[in-house]
């Protein structure tokens, strides 16, 4: 994509119908399901500093960047913290698949750059991040479902305590080899299940130390929003408390930053209703499906239909996910 | 019959070889990759080692749980119930726990190290 930035200038031009040129185009991840990249954009005197944000391809992608975009402005609207959505290309021809472009947003992503930064600035910013996740998750949690874009709605409609159900007993049955700890919290989770939530909420589904944006002011923007769909806010809750957010943190439960007790006071003062039970089951479930899943990538790696040695090495890490999960199911 | 050092130590050569001079010369996701494989290696070092006990020790908890020693046999069984009672649930929680905690001896050492919240 050496002509990347000419290219974006092209179509950037034509939407704004006013000339712009693009510096200092960098990528700054790139994972198998996204490119994501910063750069300058210069319109007259003016300059702003842009994110980039492109699905290579979109066969791969969970939500059209039309979507993930409606509901990013959603939240924004809502209160939540968001970069700012500014255009949306659904040309592919221009760099190659879908992108959006964002204001980019000064701050730290990497988890142990963030835990760094909390333990540089000493004092409650760790505590301050989680109020301000609380507050955020529950003004998202508020929006009107019926606002949302229909992709957002699952298949089978909103069940998802159902469907995660279901999505457990099939990741066990397609283990290379049996695994009683999962297949006993898998019991578990059945036999304990709680209903299915009356209302439609929106969820972020990936909300945890490397999906948010802090600086030493706090809480900057929840990032990565292509996972959300109705679901159970209650799963929100319980996936940033998973332990490997907590990057050796371990005692502070929401990603290594600060406790849980936080995090609910916060949401409720924010409005949320909170049932810790329930938070509970998703903590367990999002444990176990977390773990069949690196198992998932072992088998995607010894199938060939994705050979790398970060997938081979994934079906070991699965006891770390059964260790937690029976932690949980007391 | 070989002279010392043993396949186990020979591994650990070979991963403290990559983490002290490999890993510093690289960046990026090669250095990533590069970093995977030495914990790769180390895991198989462990499991050269310590593989057989833990194995062992399973198959004996195994036959604890649910009178068998085949985890598809058991995991069958948890999955429909058998351990559902109160008493039972804590008895089978503990026994797998230790089994997780052998896994982890070989695949993360230290990660059992926390009590669960």
């Amino acid at each position: 994509m050496d002509d990347a930035p000419s290219r974006l200038a092209t179509w950037l031009s034509s939407e704004r119908s006013t000339p712009v040129r693009i510096t200092d185009l960098a990528p700054v991840s790139a994972g198998a399901r996204r490119f994501n990249a910063l750069f300058t954009v210069h319109e007259q005197s003016r300059v702003e500093r842009m994110a980039l944000t492109m699905i290579p391809t979109a066969a791969i992608q969970l939500l059209s960047v039309t979507d993930e975009s409606a509901v990013r402005g959603l939240a924004e609207e809502a209160g939540v913290p968001v970069p700012h959505v500014h255009h949306v290309c659904l040309d592919e021809s221009v760099l190659g698949g879908p992108f959006f472009c964002s204001t980019a947003v000064e701050g730290e992503t990497v988890p142990r750059r963030v835990l760094r930064l909390v333990e540089a600035a000493g004092g409650d910013l760790g505590q301050r991040i989680v109020t301000q996740l609380g507050s955020a998750l529950a003004q998202l949690h508020q929006i009107d479902a019926t606002r949302a874009p229909t992709a957002l709605v699952p298949d089978s409609g909103n069940r998802p305590v159902a469907e995660a159900l279901a999505q457990v007993d099939q990741g066990l049955n397609d283990l290379l080899s049996a695994s009683p700890a999962f297949a006993f919290c898998a019991r578990w989770l059945e036999r304990t299940a709680p209903s299915e939530p009356v209302d439609d909420t929106i969820v972020h589904s990936d909300v945890r130390n490397g999906n948010i944006i802090v600086g030493p002011d706090g809480l900057r923007a929840i990032l990565d929003w292509e996972g959300s769909r109705l679901g159970d806010p209650a799963e929100d809750l319980a996936w940033t408390c998973q332990r490997m957010w907590r990057f050796r943190e371990d005692h502070l439960t929401v990603g290594g930053l600060g406790s849980l007790p936080t995090l609910l006071d916060a949401y409720q003062r924010a409005g949320g209703a909170i049932d810790p039970d329930r938070i509970r089951w998703w903590r367990v479930l999002t444990t176990v499906r977390w773990g069949l899943g690196m198992a998932g990538q072992s088998r995607s790696h010894l199938d060939g239909n994705y050979s790398s040695i970060v997938m081979a090495a994934s079906a070991r890490r699965m006891a770390e996910l059964e260790f937690d999960a029976l932690q949980l199911v007391r | 019959m070989h002279q010392p050092p043993s396949a186990a130590e020979l591994l650990r050569t070979v991963a403290a070889t990559l983490i002290d001079e490999a890993v510093p010369a690289l960046t990026g996701p090669v250095q990533h990759r590069v970093r995977v494989a030495a914990n790769i290696i180390e895991i198989v070092a462990r499991e050269l080692e310590f593989g057989e006990r833990v194995r062992t020790s399973e198959s004996k908890m195994l036959m604890e749980i649910a009178g068998t020693r085949d985890p598809d046999e058991v995991a069958t069984l948890l999955r429909a119930g058998a351990a559902d009672d109160r008493d039972e649930h804590d008895r089978v929680r503990h026994l797998l726990t230790e089994i997780a905690r052998g896994d982890l001896s070989i695949a993360k050492p230290g990660y059992d190290r926390w009590d669960g919240d």
